[in-house]
């Protein structure tokens, strides 16, 4: 080989080796990145790995924790793990209150009152956002310098819930600890922490709606207890066998038991019996039924049962209320006596109202009698004062008759003396009578009379002596208190259903009161002592009365200053084509 | 089960709630910075159909940036702006976008929903404090004061990005993912800026503190490989490795690298030369495999001692990586689908990215960039992104450990949402 082409052969090898040391260094440098991928995947995986562990951890402690303080400290440890900060806690606010923190890995910082500052605004805006000097930020040099005291950097992280903000804080000793790379792995961790704060949420309104309801059912049961041992009636509950399960005091003091304790478990059956072989065991109303006290005295009682509820659905055992029937038999027995006496007594008053009245009205009408004698003679003889006092005294002896026929006809009628002879009655032959009768009475105040009738009534079964009385009375009461006026007496039927009486005049009225009035006995419009017109006040009372022993009503309409009329109906079973007549 | 299912759907629909965010690019060679600003941004407000919520502006050095940021802030009033400048040109679904040396990358995200702070601050003598003080103004820029950001976007002058890494993380801690790429310029002279808002600034850390509406992802890897040569650092000061295992560092490099450096005991500029031999470190592990943030030697000492464009500490072990120019070329498509992958999103949610891509890396594969841009818009499936060339990068990796490193490759996905 020559030295040229030795030289080219050297040149040729170092050519070769050059390549191959490129190729080798390529080849390296291949290798190297191949290895850092593959570390950097296993270092993505490992991480994805306790991501997963610890987001499934995350919602272990949120499914399983039922308390708030669990859930919190069981969250805050698994973002620890994630997270890798030294101690963290929680902060929500609610309102306008200042912000409280409600979950510590540390007691010193569960004493942190957070200021809101502008920082915080930013955060609960929704940045998560890292500091790595926290006497940077003015809300963490308003936080207690032993609170924040060997921690230098601080991660915030925004946590939302439907009713208050709040915010995750974490902290490290290290200066700028928190990367961006944690403020990214925090951002997709903010959801466990949210899911935590709103279980914390929704845990806490449980516990005030269970509490709530609660202080209410106690209220209720306090209320319900206190209504049974207050209660006046023996309360008593048994079970299906019918053993005493409850007595309240009432009950116990029923049967002289020495306390309630003494009466549980023993069969109800003991002490009480059913009237008509009644039995306990059945779900009833009020029975009666007798009681034996301990000591052997019995004692008349009425038992209510009813089933009772209980919180299974379930049937089996009844409430028992047993009410002690004695006061009420003392009660009944003396009313009873008074009713008794009452209605002895009514009759001796009526009996000696109608005896009194007879008395008085046969010396009256003697005395009426001679004095009309003695009234003639006076006139014939030409006596005139003679004869004007003795017309007084002969008025005054009928206005005497009169009222003492009243109380005699009122007395009657409470008594249940008076009898009624119902027969037909012409109404037209009944009204022109009472006309006639009253047509003195009317030219004393000057007043005229009308009567109208119409034509082809029904015949009335009623008692034509009673139904005249009440006409001229009603007539005589319109003439009394009308003057220079009108007097009118219409009768007519209402199709076959009723005939109707009415007594109109255009005299002076009565007020709302005085026509509510003017039945009551002994009432007149005017009431005073000096009224111009005389009578007992009886006789509307009377025509009333009559005319409802009849089968009749009697009302009035008036309005005072313009007249009143009276109007009395006979109804359907008051025609004579009616079988009968009250 | 009602727990269960409102648990779970909560659980489903908790990553859900964000609206749609949109990402647009547009890119210029116009010589004028005005018009060159003007026209990118008509174009990029045109295919947002709005303002932009946050505007990231990459020209590179050779332009008046100060016109430039002064023209877009007149253009974009009262939007967030964060820039730097970019080594050469920019890279977009349109592919390399610089013409000798001319360049300009606007990206715009719009996100009604997102908050993004921008704030700067002059590095000055005390970078760490530089980077507390510019990250708690950007976020007191948005009123979120003491909420982490999503991702921190950084662009810094190249030299202490450690310092401003750790201020940053003084105010955050350590778990806020940082991103981003130090300014560049285009021959490594020193012309390198920074924008905020409309000005342009020198010497100064610009942050953005991001709050989008969607998730945002982010990876950050390099183009190379172990080799089986290591060695422990015995002598460092700051960017400044003396020794390994005792020896001179520069020694040790060249007998790890077969020599690349050739005769040694001069002061040189080997940028161009290790660029395909990095030192390593181990910067953790994921799945067994170690992933490692790089160190890129700028300069050898006559002293024996290596420069370098981030920090080294007594007792770290280095380790030679090796690279190739394919493998520069096609990983960064595979950074993009790493990110793709932390986020486990799929082409159809993607709204964009943002990637970091070093400079030296980029001057290395020169005339194959546009392969590299291709390679990212085929795993973005033509979404939007905007790549800018830095001198220095900064990300997270897979552990979320946020780094600064050399060689790097940065990217940050959004999620459309």
């Amino acid at each position: 080989m020559s030295e040229a082409e030795g030289q080219r052969a050297i040149e040729a090898l170092e050519r070769r080796l050059a390549e191959a040391s490129q190729a080798r260094l390529a080849a390296e440098e291949k290798v190297h990145e191949l290895s850092v991928d593959l570390e950097r995947t296993l270092a993505q995986s490992r991480r994805a790995a306790i991501y997963t562990e610890q987001l499934l951890a995350g919602v272990e402690v949120i499914n399983n924790a039922r308390l708030i303080e669990p859930l919190f400290a069981g969250m805050l440890e698994v973002l620890r793990v994630v997270l890798e900060f030294d101690e963290a806690f929680i902060v929500v606010w609610t309102a306008d209150e200042a912000g409280a923190v409600v979950a510590a890995t540390c007691p010193r910082l569960a004493t942190i009152t957070w200021p809101r500052g502008k920082f915080t605004e930013r955060v609960l805006a929704g940045s998560t956002l890292a500091i790595f000097d926290l006497t940077s930020k003015p809300e963490w040099l308003a936080v207690a310098a032993a609170s924040r005291e060997g921690f230098t950097s601080a991660l915030h992280v925004p946590l939302r819930t439907s009713r208050s903000a709040a915010m995750l804080v974490c902290v490290h000793p290290e200066r700028g600890f928190f990367t961006a790379e944690r403020v990214a792995i925090a951002r997709r961790f903010a959801g466990l922490a949210n899911q935590a704060l709103h279980n914390a949420e929704h845990s806490m309104e449980l516990e005030a709606r269970v509490a709530e309801r609660t202080a209410a059912l106690r209220e209720e049961r306090d209320f319900a207890r206190l209504l049974t041992m207050r209660m006046a009636q023996g309360l008593v509950i048994t079970d299906e066998a019918g053993q005493i399960e409850m007595v309240n005091p009432a009950f116990a003091a029923l049967v002289r038991a020495a306390d309630e304790d003494s009466l549980i478990g023993r069969d109800l059956g003991v002490f009480v019996a059913l009237a008509r072989g009644g039995s306990l065991s059945a779900t009833s109303g009020a029975r009666e039924g007798m009681l034996r006290q301990s000591d052997g005295d019995e004692v008349l009682i009425q038992v209510a049962s009813a089933p009772r509820p209980r919180e299974d659905g379930g049937g089996g055992g009844l409430i028992h209320v047993i009410t002690d029937l004695r006061a009420r038999q003392r009660v009944e027995v003396a009313l009873a006596a008074a009713k008794e006496a009452a209605e002895q007594n009514s009759r001796a008053k009526s009996m000696f109202l109608a005896n009194m009245s007879h008395e008085l009205r046969t010396p009256l009408n003697a005395i009426i009698g001679y004095c009309e004698l003695l009234h003639e003679e006076a006139i014939d003889r030409g006596d005139v004062e003679l004869g004007e006092t003795l017309g007084r005294i002969d008025m005054a002896s009928k206005v005497l008759l009169e009222t003492i026929g009243n109380i005699l006809d009122l007395s009657k009628i409470e008594a249940g003396q008076l009898d009624l002879v119902r027969a037909q009655v012409d109404p037209r032959a009944l009204c022109e009578a009472a006309i006639t009768a009253i047509s003195p009475l009317a030219a004393q105040n000057h007043n005229t009379l009308r009567l109208e009738v119409a034509d082809g009534l029904p015949p009335l079964l009623a008692d034509a002596i009673r139904l005249r009385q009440i006409l001229i009375n009603l007539l005589g009461n319109s003439c009394k208190f009308t003057e220079g006026g009108e007097i009118s007496l219409k009768v007519w039927a209402e199709g076959a259903e009723a005939i109707v009486f009415e007594v109109g005049d255009t005299g002076i009225g009565m007020t709302e009161e005085q026509a509510a009035a003017a039945f009551l006995p002994f009432t007149q419009a005017d009431p005073t002592p000096t009224r111009r017109h005389g009578g007992t006040g009886l006789g509307l009372t009377i025509a009333r009365e009559l005319a409802g022993m009849m089968g009749a009503t009697l009302t009035v309409q008036s309005a005072l200053g313009v007249g009143s009329a009276f109007t009395l109906r006979f109804g359907q079973g008051c025609l004579a084509s009616a079988s009968s007549c009250r | 089960m009602q727990g269960f299912a409102c648990a779970l759907l909560g659980f489903l629909v908790g990553a859900n709630l964000e609206l749609l965010m949109k990402l647009a690019t547009a890119t210029s060679t116009l010589l004028d910075p005005q018009t060159a600003a003007r026209d990118a941004y008509s174009a990029l407000e045109a295919q947002l159909g709005a303002a932009p919520s946050l505007l990231v502006v990459y020209p590179t050095a050779s332009y008046d940036v100060a016109e430039v940021a002064a023209t877009l802030g007149r253009l974009a009033p009262g939007v967030p702006m964060h820039g730097a400048t970019s080594c050469l040109g920019v890279m977009s679904g349109a592919g390399f976008t610089g013409e000798g040396g001319v360049g300009l990358g606007l990206l715009g995200i719009l996100d009604p929903e997102g908050a993004y702070g921008v704030a700067a601050r002059p590095l000055g003598d005390d970078p760490r404090a530089a980077g507390r003080s510019a990250i708690a103004a950007a976020i007191a820029a948005v009123e979120r004061e003491g909420e982490p950001p999503a991702l921190v976007w950084l662009a810094a002058d190249p030299g202490s990005e450690e310092a401003v890494i750790a201020g940053i993380q003084e105010v955050l801690g350590p778990n806020v993912p940082i991103a981003g790429g130090s300014a560049a310029d285009n021959d490594v002279g020193g012309a390198w800026s920074q924008i905020c808002g409309g000005e342009a600034l020198r010497g100064s850390v610009v942050v953005t503190a991001m709050y989008p509406s969607t998730g945002a992802h982010f990876a950050f890897h390099s183009g190379y490989s172990a080799s089986e040569s290591s060695g422990v650092v015995t002598r460092a000061e700051g960017r400044v490795l003396y020794e390994i295992d005792g020896r001179p560092a520069a020694e040790v490099y060249n007998e790890w690298t077969g020599g690349i450096l050739g005769a040694l005991g001069v002061d040189a500029n080997v940028l161009g030369k290790t660029t395909l031999h990095p030192l390593g470190r181990v910067a953790g592990e994921y799945g067994g495999v170690p992933y490692h943030r790089l160190s890129h030697p700028d300069s050898v000492r006559r002293d024996g001692a290596l420069t370098l464009f981030t920090e080294v500490f007594v007792g770290e072990r280095l380790i030679q990586m090796v690279g190739t120019r394919e493998s520069l070329i096609s990983r960064a498509g595979r950074v993009v689908r790493a990110a793709m992958s932390a986020g486990n999103l799929s082409q159809e949610e993607l709204a964009g990215a943002l990637v970091i891509y070093c400079a030296g890396c980029m001057l290395t594969i020169q005339g194959s960039i546009d392969e590299v841009a291709r390679g990212i818009s085929s795993e973005l499936a033509g979404a939007p992104f905007l790549g800018t060339f830095t001198f220095g990068e900064q990300g997270c990796f897979a552990n979320n450990a946020s780094y600064h490193g050399n060689l790097m490759i940065s990217v940050a996905v959004f999620e459309r949402g």
